[in-house]
C-alpha cells in the first residue's frame, strides 16, 4: 500500500521494477546496477526513472545521477532499523529534489520522522495496512508540525517561529 | 532556569496525546508487542519485574520547586508514595499501571515536565554538572548549550531508531563532575586563544559490557558548528554502528573498529554545516538561552559580603561542621554556596525519596535556594544557589527531615542501581547490599578519616550504578541460580577516568561486605599522609589490594 501525504493511495506512475535494461520513465532499478552503469550511461540514458536504493549511506555516485532521477525509493528492511532516515535525510541535503519514498514494514508513529526527513511517501505490506488504518496514517502525518530541527516536508522550525518575531 | 514557552509546551502536550492513543491502539490490538515495545520506551516506560516503571527526564538535571512538588503528587497518586532518583539525573516510578500513564504524563506535563528519550534506542537524557552556573570553577555556564542540546535532540527525526542508546554529558568547568569520558559523546567547555567558546568533543566512552573510556574526536569545535558535528557524528554512528548484535551496537564498538582516524574521516565526511538562515536561528535561540538562564540567578549582596561558610561554623556543632566541609560547595559569589542533600539514609535505597519528604524539600528549596535544585548522577540533590547565612537555618531545616547526612563523596554516598528488587534485567539485588555498606560506614569519626571513597553497585552488566567508573565497583552476577558479587578496584569517573581492574572471584553478598571493608582497612594501613583511596591505590597499583584482601581473609 502507497501512503502519500498520510493517505492511501494509487501510483500516479505505475513504477515497474526493472533490470539490466536501459530504464525509460516509470521504471525502478536496483542501485548496484545504476552504480554500475557507470558516468558515461549518463549521456545516453533517458530522464525520468527511478531507483531502488537500500538504506546504507548514499554513495557520491548517486549524486551525478540526480538530474534524471523522478524516483528515490529507499528500502527499510525492519520497522526500527534506522538507517533509512539518515540515507533519506542524507539525499535532500545532498540537494535531491523529486520524490523520495521509503519501503518497508513502517509504522504511523514513525511518520513524524519519515515526513522530517524529507520522505514524501511510504509503501508499507498490505498486511501491515490492514492493521493500521488510513486514519492512523492520516492523523500520524500531520502530528507534530512544528520541531526543533531545520525545517523540511512542509514542517515548522520552532527556532525560526522564535527568532522572526523577534 | 529554562521556562517553558508555547513551542515547548505545545510539543509536550502533543506527545502525551499521541502515547494515549498508542496505548489505545495497543489495547486494541492494532500495535503489536513488538510495535509497541520500542514505542513506549521511546517514552521512558518499561515493564520490570512486577509492574511498569516510568523514567521520568529532569533535563540535564535542573529541577524547580513546583516540579518537585508534582513529582510528590505523582508518587502518592499513582506509584506507592516515592520516587527513586537515578544515576542518569532522572527520576523512576516503579509501580505503574499502563492505562493510568497518560494521565499521570499529563499531571507531568502541566510543569513542564515529561519521559521524552529517557529510554530506546534514541538520544537519551544530558547529563551535566550538577553545580553548573554555579561552581567557582566554571569557564562557562554549560546550561544554554545543555538546553540547546535537549531541544536539537528531542524528536530528531533522523536519529529516533540509533543501533542502540546514545547518552551525551556536558561540564562547563575545570574539573570533570558530569563523568564526560562515560559517555557516547562527552562535551566540555572551552575558549580558544581568541575567546570563542566551543567544546573539546570526545566520543566513544560508555560503561556496560565493554567498558571504554572516550577519546579526544576534536580538541576544539565552536558553537557555531557544534550541532552539524555531532549530527555527523550521530550519522555515521546510525549508518555504520552494527545491529547484528545489541552487546556490540553502542558507538565505542564502531568507534573500536574503525579506528579513531578513519572515525574522524568519516564523521568529516558527514558534516554539512548549516545554512547561514539556520545558522542565525541557532545562534539567536543560543543568546536567549543565555539570557534566560543569567537572568534568573542571584546576583549576590554586592559589596558588604553575609557572612562566610567558615564565620557561621564558628561555636557551631560538630555535627553542623562536618555538614559544611563535605555537603557544602563553593559557589562563584563569595557569599553563596550550592549545598549537596545525600539520600542514602540507613535502611532506604539509594536514592529514593518519599513523597512528604519531596514537598518538604521543595519548600526548603523555594525558602533557600531561589527555587532550584539539581538531581546528581551520584543520586543526590543540590541546592545551587544558598546564601551562607542562611547554612544553619538550612542545616537545622534539615535535619528535623533526617536529611542532613554529611557524606557527600564518601564510603556511605554509595551508588546503586535498582537492582533485581525491580528490575527485569538484574542478576542481583543491588538495594540490600547498599544499604549493608552504608550501614558498614555510619561512624563518622571512621567515615572522615576514610575520606573521598566511591562505591558503587550494578545490579548487572548493563551498569546503571557505574561500577566500571567506582573506587570500589561491585557488580551483581548469578551462577546457579545464586546472587554473587564481583568487584573492582581503581575506577574514576572524573578527570582521572578509569576503569576498575577486577580483583577477584565472585563473593556472596556478606563476603562482599567484608571484602569492602578489607580494602579499606588495607587503604588505613598502607597510605600515606593525606592520601586518598585512588591515590593510594594508583600508587600501590590494584595488585596490592588484591593481595591486602586475601591476607586478611586469612
Amino acid at each position: 500500500m502507497l501512503v502519500v501525504d498520510g493517505r492511501f493511495a494509487r501510483e500516479a506512475v505505475s513504477w515497474s521494477e526493472v533490470s539490466a535494461a536501459v530504464p525509460r520513465s516509470g521504471q525502478l532499478i536496483a542501485a548496484a546496477e545504476l552504480e554500475g552503469a557507470g558516468l558515461a550511461a549518463r549521456c545516453v540514458w533517458p530522464s525520468g526513472f527511478g531507483v531502488l536504493l537500500p538504506a546504507t549511506e548514499p554513495g557520491a555516485w548517486l549524486t551525478d545521477w540526480f538530474g534524471h532521477l523522478a524516483l528515490i525509493v529507499v528500502e527499510f528492511s525492519a520497522a526500527f532499523d534506522g538507517r533509512g532516515f539518515s540515507c533519506g535525510g542524507a539525499l535532500r541535503e545532498l540537494g535531491y529534489r523529486a520524490e523520495l519514498r521509503a519501503r518497508g514494514p513502517l509504522i504511523p508513529d514513525q511518520a513524524m520522522q519519515l515526513r522530517a526527513v524529507g520522505f514524501d511517501a511510504v509503501e508499507i505490506p498490505d498486511e501491515l495496512a490492514r492493521r493500521h488504518t488510513e486514519a492512523a496514517w492520516t492523523h500520524a502525518w500531520s502530528a507534530f508540525p512544528a520541531r526543533y530541527q531545520r525545517a523540511r516536508g512542509g514542517l515548522n522550525s520552532i527556532l525560526q517561529a522564535r527568532h522572526a518575531t523577534l | 532556569m529554562y521556562r517553558y514557552d508555547e513551542y515547548d509546551r505545545a510539543l509536550v502536550v502533543e506527545r502525551v496525546a499521541q502515547f494515549r492513543d498508542q496505548i489505545e491502539r495497543y489495547r486494541a490490538g492494532r500495535l503489536t508487542d513488538e510495535e509497541f515495545a520500542p514505542l513506549r520506551l521511546q517514552n521512558g516506560l518499561y515493564l520490570q519485574r512486577h509492574a511498569y516503571m516510568l523514567r521520568v527526564a529532569i533535563p540535564y538535571g535542573v529541577l524547580a520547586a513546583r516540579q518537585l512538588r508534582t513529582l510528590a503528587d505523582v508518587a502518592e497518586r499513582f506509584d506507592r508514595g516515592y520516587g527513586h532518583f537515578t544515576t542518569r539525573q532522572n527520576i523512576q516510578f516503579n509501580w505503574l499501571a499502563l492505562d493510568c500513564v497518560p494521565d499521570l504524563l499529563e499531571t507531568l506535563a502541566a510543569v513542564d515536565l515529561h519521559a521524552i528519550q529517557t529510554s530506546g534506542n534514541c538520544i537519551r537524557n544530558i547529563t551535566c554538572d550538577p553545580l553548573a552556573g554555579v561552581a567557582a570553577d566554571e569557564i562557562a555556564d554549560p546550561r544554554p548549550l545543555a538546553e540547546l542540546l535537549r531541544q536539537w535532540s528531542t524528536f530528531h527525526p533522523e536519529f529516533a531508531f540509533l543501533p542502540r542508546k546514545f547518552k551525551l554529558a556536558l561540564t562547563g568547568a575545570k574539573v570533570d563532575r558530569a563523568a564526560v569520558r562515560f559517555h557516547d559523546i562527552g562535551l566540555r567547555l572551552q575558549r580558544d586563544a581568541q575567546g570563542t567558546l566551543g567544546c573539546q568533543l570526545l566520543v566513544g566512552g560508555g560503561q556496560g559490557r565493554t567498558p571504554a573510556i572516550g577519546q579526544v574526536l576534536d580538541s576544539f569545535v565552536p558553537l557555531t558548528r557544534l550541532l552539524s558535528r555531532l549530527e555527523a557524528v550521530l550519522r555515521v554512528y546510525n549508518l555504520h554502528g552494527r545491529r547484528d548484535n545489541k552487546y556490540k551496537a553502542r558507538i565505542k564498538i564502531l568507534l573500536k573498529d574503525l579506528g579513531l582516524d578513519a572515525f574522524r574521516a568519516a564523521v568529516d565526511a558527514a558534516e554539512r554545516p548549516d545554512a547561514p538562515e539556520q545558522a542565525a536561528n541557532v545562534a539567536a535561540e543560543y543568546e536567549r538561552l543565555c539570557t534566560l538562564f543569567s537572568a534568573a540567578a542571584p546576583v549576590g549582596s554586592g559589596p558588604v559580603p553575609l557572612p562566610t561558610a567558615s564565620a557561621a561554623e564558628a561555636g557551631s556543632p560538630p555535627d553542623f561542621r562536618r555538614w559544611l566541609r563535605h555537603n557544602v560547595h563553593p559557589h562563584r559569589l563569595p557569599d553563596h554556596a550550592a549545598v549537596t542533600i545525600t539520600l542514602k539514609g540507613v535502611g532506604q535505597a539509594p536514592g529514593d525519596l518519599d513523597a512528604a519528604r519531596m514537598r518538604a524539600v521543595a519548600d526548603l528549596v523555594e525558602r533557600f535556594s531561589c527555587g532550584e535544585c539539581r538531581v546528581t548522577h551520584a543520586q543526590n540533590l543540590v541546592l545551587p544557589y544558598v546564601a551562607t547565612a542562611q547554612l544553619p537555618a538550612l542545616w537545622r531545616a534539615l535535619t528535623a527531615l533526617e536529611l542532613q547526612a554529611a557524606d557527600q563523596g564518601l564510603a556511605s554516598d554509595v551508588i546503586a542501581c535498582p537492582g533485581l528488587d525491580y528490575c527485569s534485567l538484574a542478576n542481583a539485588r543491588s538495594i540490600p547490599l547498599a544499604q549493608s555498606l552504608v550501614q558498614h560506614f555510619q561512624d563518622p569519626v571512621d567515615a572522615d578519616d576514610i575520606g573521598p571513597l566511591s562505591i558503587r553497585i550494578s545490579g548487572c552488566m548493563n551498569a546503571c550504578g557505574h561500577h566500571h567508573a567506582a573506587n570500589i565497583g561491585i557488580l551483581g552476577v548469578e551462577k546457579g541460580g545464586r546472587e554473587f558479587f564481583q568487584l573492582t578496584v581503581g575506577g574514576e569517573s572524573g578527570d582521572g577516568a578509569a576503569i576498575g581492574e577486577r580483583l577477584g572471584p565472585a563473593v556472596t553478598e556478606d563476603e562482599a561486605v567484608e571484602t569492602v571493608a578489607r580494602l579499606v582497612q588495607h587503604y588505613r594501613a598502607e597510605r600515606e599522609p593525606g592520601e586518598t583511596f585512588i591515590a593510594t591505590v594508583r600508587r600501590l597499583g590494584v595488585s596490592s589490594f588484591r593481595e591486602g584482601s586475601r591476607d586478611a581473609r586469612c
